[in-house]
């Protein structure tokens, strides 16, 4: 039996997909919202539905062998986990994003609002630009539109959240997709069952 | 008031219980090692920062606790790992000793961690390094001692997770401006990663193939099968066979993994490196590896293999006997007066063996409270100096009260 903890939110039912066409019946994580444990003795898994962020602690720490999760979140944490297999599901970019007329000259202290403060730090420095980053748990796009920050990081996909606030992409930082995550030990101590799973999902992912 | 309580992140205090569990491990391991032949070192908590990165290299800078030494305004590190310094002493006091030279160890290590990682920075451990020549023979030794110390502190059911550094050196030695990716990669199994990373740097066909394989080879033995096919690494795998045959003859019946792709802990590592682990949890037990350069670096080369204990690890997956920390004895004067005879009664209890407890001022508080305890506890009895003359003792498990005119009587007939 392999535990997989899953991303609730934007990943959850592309992940469920993904799982169902590589052969495990995992039809129901759709329906029931508010369970978050499933089990399928019978294709020898369970799924625990955790908070995107949360998914490398449950795998890093053994309470799930698996995870499957956002390279965001795997960029931004930098945890001691094994990557076998980009699942190439999710796929967003991760931004710089401004109001109309913005650039970089402008502001003296670059004030960025985010849910990814290790990555836009990193990535400021990099550029040489001096940032100043406030962290924010959601609606970040709100941030420059009321004069909390010049410039958001964040996710996008279709680009509709920041075209509704009249925001625009400025720089890409990069492509995120989905990962499976394997926790050390698990890799070892359950390799077989956990070779195979990589191969049913390498089988089935798109290409 | 609030803020002068709280520790640093990553420390902790340890209270009775947990910091005589930690003691317990941490003696059996060493007599473990000493039935081996280990002899015990001593080495320093701080050095210069020069001192330690000599022999960890560049990357581990970083990755140490500094501080500037107020009196001579050198910079000096807290420990990180306690190998190179064993490394030191052999370089240094040892040189002349006739090699093989076996050196054990435990001690606290200081590790950097992220802030908010919630891991521990203070590690405790034991371990054990064999200095001398290269061999087969020496790997296996310092890998089945690892395992059968393991086995003393109760832990029988583990799985040797063992690869080869020398191998990975090799590989990655090949990759040129590549090489930092290429690592990172490799330490996540990311294959994909792997692919994008060789392909920048102009790496040689058959190397780039091998480090493309490297994430699929783990597993049971049937993995050196295949790897002895690859030619560019036939040389390490079988070192790793050599070494994994005779580590049969110990017959240790620990399973075994092999991870060739395994990228871990130091790099000061040079061959066959292993980590023993336990389905329980989801950090290794302990973890050690051969390294024939270390040495070197502090001017007396000689090869070496080693490993330390996680003590912290060890005590997630097993308990130690605590019977030994019980309290035998309590003893009260009734009066100050009476102190000498108290004194004097608990000192011989002491030399015959006992723990014994002795409130010189107990008060009547105090006094309910041992009887109390006494009623719930392991211990033999609480004894009462009520006149020189009366001594009355009260049994723990049965609860019953014994009177005894002088000490020769209570020794006599009351325990």
């Amino acid at each position: 039996m392999i535990t997989v903890a899953i991303s609730r939110g934007r990943l959850l039912k592309e992940a469920s997909l993904l799982l169902k066409k590589a052969g495990f019946s995992v039809g129901e994580i759709l329906d029931d919202s508010r369970k978050l444990i499933f089990e399928y003795p019978e294709d020898g898994i369970k799924t625990l539905i955790v908070r995107p962020t949360d998914v490398p602690a449950y795998v890093e720490y053994g309470a799930a062998d698996c995870g499957i999760v956002g390279k965001d979140t795997l960029i931004e944490e930098k945890n001691n986990l094994y990557e076998p297999l980009d699942l190439k599901i999710g796929k967003c970019k991760l931004v710089v994003a401004a109001p109309k007329g913005f650039d970089f000259s402008s502001a003296r202290i670059l004030r960025v609002a985010t849910k990814y403060p290790k990555i836009a730090n990193e990535y400021f420095a990099k550029k040489g630009v001096g940032a100043e980053i406030v962290k924010l748990y959601g609606s970040v796009e709100l941030a420059p539109i009321v004069g909390l920050s010049d410039v958001i990081v964040d996710l996008t996909a279709t680009g509709e959240t920041l075209r509704k606030n009249k925001l625009f992409v400025i720089e890409t930082i990069a492509d995120i997709t989905a990962r499976l995550v394997v926790n050390r030990v698990s890799m070892k101590v359950k390799s077989n069952e956990i070779k195979e799973f990589i191969r049913k999902l390498k089988e089935v992912r798109e290409v | 008031m609030f803020e002068r309580l709280s520790l640093p992140q990553g420390v902790r205090d340890f209270p009775p219980e947990r910091a005589e569990e930690i003691k317990r491990v941490e003696e059996l391991l060493l007599e473990e090692f000493s039935r081996w032949g280990y002899r015990s070192v001593i080495t320093p908590l701080f050095e210069f920062l020069e001192t330690i990165s000599a022999g960890l290299g560049e990357d581990l800078r970083d990755k140490v606790l500094k501080f500037v030494d107020p009196s001579t305004g050198d910079v000096v590190a807290l420990r990180p790992d306690i190998t190179p310094q064993v490394g030191r002493i052999v370089a240094t006091q040892l040189r002349d000793s006739t090699e093989p030279i076996r050196l054990c160890y435990n001690g606290r290590v200081i590790r950097y961690e992220e802030k908010g990682s919630g891991k521990e920075r203070e590690v405790f451990q034991v371990g054990c390094e064999l200095v001398g020549p290269s061999s087969p023979e020496a790997d296996s030794e310092i890998i089945a001692l690892s395992v059968k110390s393991l086995g003393k502190v109760g832990i029988k059911k583990t799985v040797l997770d063992i690869g080869h550094n020398g191998l990975l050196r090799f590989l990655l030695g090949k990759t040129g401006d590549a090489r930092k990716e290429v690592e990172e990669s490799l330490k996540k199994k990311d294959q994909e990663g792997l692919v994008r990373a060789t392909q920048k740097a102009s790496v040689p066909k058959e190397i780039k193939e091998t480090i493309l394989s490297l994430p699929d080879l783990y597993g049971g033995r049937e993995i050196l099968d295949k790897a002895r096919k690859i030619s560019v690494i036939k040389k390490y795998v079988e070192e790793l066979e050599d070494v994994l045959s005779v580590l049969d003859e110990f017959q240790l019946g620990s399973e075994v993994n092999i991870d060739l792709g395994e990228l871990r802990g130091f790099n000061y590592y040079t061959g066959v490196t292993f980590e023993v682990i336990s389905p329980l949890i989801s950090s290794p037990l302990l973890r050690g590896g051969r390294y024939d350069d270390l040495i070197g670096k502090y001017g007396y080369d000689s090869a070496a293999t080693g490993f330390a204990v996680d003590v912290e690890s060890v005590l997630c997956v097993t308990r130690t006997h605590l019977e030994n920390n019980q309290i035998h004895f309590v003893v009260i004067p009734r009066k100050l007066s009476l102190r000498r005879e108290a004194i004097r009664l608990a000192e011989w209890l002491r030399s015959s063996g006992f723990k014994v407890v002795l409130d010189l001022n107990a008060d009547s508080n105090l006094r309910k409270f041992r009887i109390k305890e006494n009623h719930v506890s392991n211990s033999y009895g609480v004894i009462f100096l009520e006149t020189p003359k009366k001594i009355k003792l009260i049994e723990s498990r049965s609860g019953v009260s014994k009177e005894f005119s002088n000490l020769e009587e209570l020794l006599k007939g009351g325990i």
